[in-house]
């Protein structure tokens, strides 16, 4: 039997997903992603958190923690070029996943690890508060009802954590939704890459759906408005309906993408007092068409017939000025999200749910 | 280090088929066998030197156990293979070296086999030696050989085989004996020629005192430096005792230890096995980023031939096929806004110029022959020949205004630029006159004609006085002017013609009068048929002009556009190529490259020779 002792340790009480400085949470994710891709010194031994930590307080990218800027900037002088976003989705970091890039994010850690209720009220009442850097690994989509986001956690120790979707996000977006992510693919030997089809740049398909069509998802997001909370409160955001529907995709592939959005209120996303004011003369159109074919031209009431967004951008300046003049800029931002909105599903063919403007006709 | 191993080899395994195909088989296939190897983690150490050297003591000392048996009085008589292995076993292979027979023997038994003289050990060349050591669980190898100067011609055989098969060669020396001639050369002419890193091993310093061993050792690398004719510091030289490492192995006393310098010796092994491995790794890692970049070179010399689609030229087509297609529709639609405006056009013109014509006849009929009437010289005996000249005067005035009126208004379409200067359309001119006939009373010519000049003289002066008035008066006007100041004239000097003389010339041209705006007005129309019809004619033949245009353009656009689309699909198609490729060289070459330069340069001592170049 053999067991070593030092410093009080008995046994193997080492554990090399724990940071050991207080605020080297970001080094640390940094070193996770670093020996995934083999870096290490002429010996081929990978770098320790000390050599990096000294690297990083040499290079001025470690004072007591470091800056959100500078997360990525050891890696990036280690070879491995990567890319800092914020503002992203699930559907982001989805995506990064799949090419097999490795990232990191920013988060609230006592919303990550407590996710409790004085959490909320200290983001309400004391603003977003990002303190942590930790890697995301991967997401766990196999309960569709439960998604969850499995993470390497340097400030916890932990390895492939899952956290629910939901709690990482709220943990995720105080940093708004920071990521850094490697622009190449992590090596055949790292974790988690051997379904990687290093040829194609991708995994072949997202959580059981084709990558093609799970990209158009993700086209799809990246034209959606960015999140936003209208007076204070929190309003579903149609990104979310948008997973929902890829998650119904995923357990159906047959399933067609815009039934699936249907299905998940997608539309409801969408302000149909605003949009059957601004469609008034498509809406009478298609009526005219009713009356005089018997049949309802529907294509007189998809958004792709509203010809141009002038006549939101004309309805949506009056209102802004109005709204400005007594103070509240939430109308304004509220139209600039339905005008983001609508551009979206111009640009993607989403019909509107013509019961919105049934009521209207 | 295993994990360089399995990164390289998947980076390997990924270009593997694409080497294949370029038919690089062998030097495929030489990497992989030296990945294989790297991989093991197998390192051979040999240990050669002269006869009573210590060496068989040294591997024991080493090993921390008594493996291979040592007397003062006998000889390694066999090479030994000393690995790992999770029990000890001893296989011995005897006979002729080209069809050995192996045969495994008791571990009590080894020194039957290794030394002495006897037929068995005479006959034994190999042992091959497995053992649970955990020195040599890390791939360590041992390879002891009898003495340099043997007369066994297999030994010396074997010898030199495993001088350039070995990856690390200890050749050892004893602190109590000068180095011989035979020594050197052994050095000079095997050692440094074949083995890839090599050290000197000063063996028994337990036997002189400290500044002596520091002599020896001096010396002995100023003579080995000085045979190869290299820099003494350029000698890896450790001087060490068995003995005393031996007794450390087995009282465990700290200070023996120290003494016997092994530390030394087992630091530069360790050193020499992760250099070792690491120039394997950096030779494997070397030729797959020299493959990539031979695979992504060509692929990029591809992308930059690629030509850029011209933008401009399509841009510059596409305007000209809707230009071109806006003039076709403009044409053939009765009801272009083109055709729609023409015809109006046309018509404009036509309603204006007989609008002019029928306003004239009436002057004409009317107030100026009235006018022309009242003049003295027409009450003259030739009074209605002088009316009929001023009448053909006029007539021939308001033909050439209508003439040119219809000649700009013509030039006004026919230069329009979808025609294309193809519409050349000559009005014919044309002139009617009244003739006047025989009257029934006559009055002499001269008297009429000289009555009448102060008059003339008058008229002249009036169209002068109107024409500056008016700017533009036509020659109606002014003819009837002429005529009326003529008429004063007459009028003043008299008696001349009777009211029914007046009544006869009226009745004579009035009639005339019409027939001949009758006959302008057809030939205004005809000139408005012909042109019709002309252009007609010229736009039906500028659609056809303009389809083979529009066919051409179309054609060309076609051509652009599918070579635009060429273009972008083989660069997707090479990007798409080289990306992964990049990726991979990217990934290789991160490997054991210290980007963060925390690595000393003093822990990567070089290769003695380029033996391990594939």
């Amino acid at each position: 039997m053999s067991e070593s002792t030092n410093n009080g340790q008995i046994g193997d009480t080492y554990n090399y997903y724990q940071q050991t400085y207080p605020d080297s949470c970001a080094i640390m994710s940094q070193k996770f992603i670093m020996d995934e891709f083999g870096v290490t010194d002429a010996n081929g031994t990978p770098y320790s958190e000390d050599d990096l930590v000294q690297y990083a307080s040499s290079h001025g990218l470690y004072n007591g923690g470091t800056a959100f800027n500078d997360v990525g900037k050891i890696m990036t002088d280690a070879g491995i070029p990567c890319t800092q976003s914020v503002g992203n989705s699930v559907f982001d970091l989805t995506s990064q996943l799949s090419q097999g890039h490795k990232i990191i994010v920013g988060v609230d850690s006592n919303e990550l690890w407590n996710g409790n209720l004085l959490d909320w009220f200290k983001d309400f009442f004391c603003g977003d508060t990002p303190d942590h850097a930790l890697v995301v690994c991967g997401l766990d989509t196999s309960d569709p009802q439960n998604v969850k986001v499995v993470v390497d956690d340097p400030g916890s120790g932990d390895h492939h954590k899952a956290y629910p979707l939901d709690q990482f996000m709220d943990a995720w977006q105080d940093s708004h939704c920071f990521m850094c992510s490697t622009d190449v693919a992590a090596p055949q030997v790292a974790h988690g890459m051997q379904n990687f089809n290093y040829n194609t740049g991708h995994i072949d398909n997202v959580a059981g759906v084709d990558y093609d069509k799970f990209m158009q998802f993700c086209n799809i997001d990246q034209n959606l408005p960015d999140m936003h909370n209208w007076d204070n409160s929190i309003v579903p955001h149609p990104v979310e309906s948008l997973y929902d529907a890829f998650l119904d995709v995923s357990q159906n592939p047959s399933v067609d993408i815009y039934d699936a959005l249907g299905q998940n209120h997608f539309y409801d996303h969408v302000d149909s007092n605003l949009l059957t004011t601004i469609l008034h003369n498509d809406a009478l159109q298609g009526y005219n068409s009713l009356i005089e074919t018997g049949n309802l031209n529907t294509n007189n009431l998809m958004f792709s017939d509203i010809g141009d967004t002038f006549a939101l951008q004309q309805y949506f300046d009056q209102q802004s000025v109005h709204y400005d003049s007594v103070g509240n800029t939430d109308a304004a931002d509220y139209f600039h999200h339905q005008a983001e909105l609508i551009n979206t599903c111009q640009t993607y063919n989403i019909d509107v749910n013509p019961a919105d403007l049934y009521n209207f006709i | 280090m295993k994990n360089i191993a399995d990164r390289l080899d998947a980076i390997l395994q990924y270009i593997a088929p694409e080497l294949k195909r370029k038919g690089k088989e062998n030097a495929l296939s030489n990497v992989q066998y030296s990945l294989d190897l790297a991989k093991k983690g197998e390192v051979k150490v040999l240990i050669c030197g002269e006869f009573k050297r210590g060496k068989s003591s040294f591997i024991n000392a080493l090993l921390g156990e008594k493996v291979c048996p040592v007397d003062d009085d006998i000889c390694t008589s066999a090479v030994s293979i000393i690995k790992y292995g999770p029990e000890p076993k001893i296989v011995r292979s005897y006979g002729d070296l080209s069809h050995p027979v192996n045969e495994e023997i008791p571990f009590d038994q080894i020194s039957n086999y290794s030394v002495g003289t006897t037929e068995d050990i005479s006959n034994t060349f190999l042992l091959s030696i497995e053992l649970p050591n955990e020195k040599l669980k890390n791939g360590l190898i041992l390879i002891d050989t009898p003495g340099v100067g043997g007369l066994d011609p297999r030994h010396v055989l074997l010898t030199n085989y495993f001088l350039s098969q070995t990856d690390i060669t200890f050749f050892m020396t004893d602190i109590n004996e000068p180095l011989t001639n035979t020594e050197l050369n052994f050095y000079k002419n095997k050692i440094y020629r074949y083995s890839k890193l090599s050290a000197i091993i000063v063996n028994k310093t337990d036997m002189k005192l400290q500044p002596d061993v520091t002599k020896v050792v001096e010396d002995t690398k100023i003579k080995i430096a000085n045979e190869i004719g290299i820099h003494k510091d350029n000698i890896r030289i450790i001087s060490v005792s068995s003995s005393l490492k031996n007794t450390y192995n087995r009282c465990k006393v700290e200070k023996k230890l120290i003494e016997s310098n092994f530390q030394s010796v087992e630091k530069l092994l360790e050193e020499l096995i992760l250099n070792f491995k690491k120039q394997y790794f950096l030779s494997i890692r070397d030729f797959i980023a020299k493959e990539l970049t031979s695979l992504i070179e060509p692929l990029s010399v591809q992308l930059t031939q690629i030509k850029t689609p011209d933008k401009a030229k399509i841009e510059e087509l596409q305007q000209k096929g809707l230009k071109v297609n806006n003039q076709l529709n403009e044409l053939n639609n009765p009801s272009s806004e083109f055709n729609i405006s023409l015809l109006k056009q046309i018509a404009d013109i036509r309603e204006q110029v007989i609008n002019h014509l029928t306003e004239q006849s009436i002057i004409f009929s009317n107030d100026g022959l009235a006018k022309l009437l009242l003049n003295p010289l027409a009450a003259g005996v030739n009074g209605h020949i002088w009316v009929a000249e001023q009448l053909n005067l006029a007539l021939e005035s308001l033909g050439a205004e209508i003439i040119l009126k219809m000649k700009n208004s013509f030039t006004k379409i026919t230069t329009l630029p979808i025609l294309n200067d193809n519409l050349q359309v000559d009005v014919k001119d044309f002139s009617y006159r009244v003739h006047a006939e025989q009257l029934q009373q006559d009055t002499p010519l001269h008297r009429l004609a000289v009555s009448a000049m102060p008059g003339m003289g008058v008229g002249f002066a009036v169209n002068t006085i109107l024409g500056f008035f008016t700017g533009g008066a036509t020659w109606v006007v002014q003819a009837l002017a002429i005529s009326a100041g003529v008429a004063t004239a007459i009028g003043t000097s008299n008696d001349a013609l009777t009211r029914e003389h007046i009544n006869q010339i009226k009745t004579m041209f009035s009639p005339q009068i019409n027939v001949a705006i009758t006959q302008m007005r057809t030939s205004v129309e005809t000139s408005f048929t012909d042109f019709s019809t002309e252009l007609r004619s010229v736009l039906g033949k500028r659609v056809k002009e303009i389809q083979v245009e529009n066919i051409s353009l179309v054609s060309a656009l076609k051509e652009q556009l599918e070579n635009a689309k060429l273009c972008m699909n083989k660069k997707n198609e090479l990007e798409q190529a080289i990306k992964p490729l990049k990726d991979q060289l990217k990934m290789v070459n991160i490997l054991l490259t210290d980007p963060l330069h925390t690595t000393s340069s003093e822990t990567s001592p070089k290769f003695d020779s380029d033996a391990t170049q594939f």
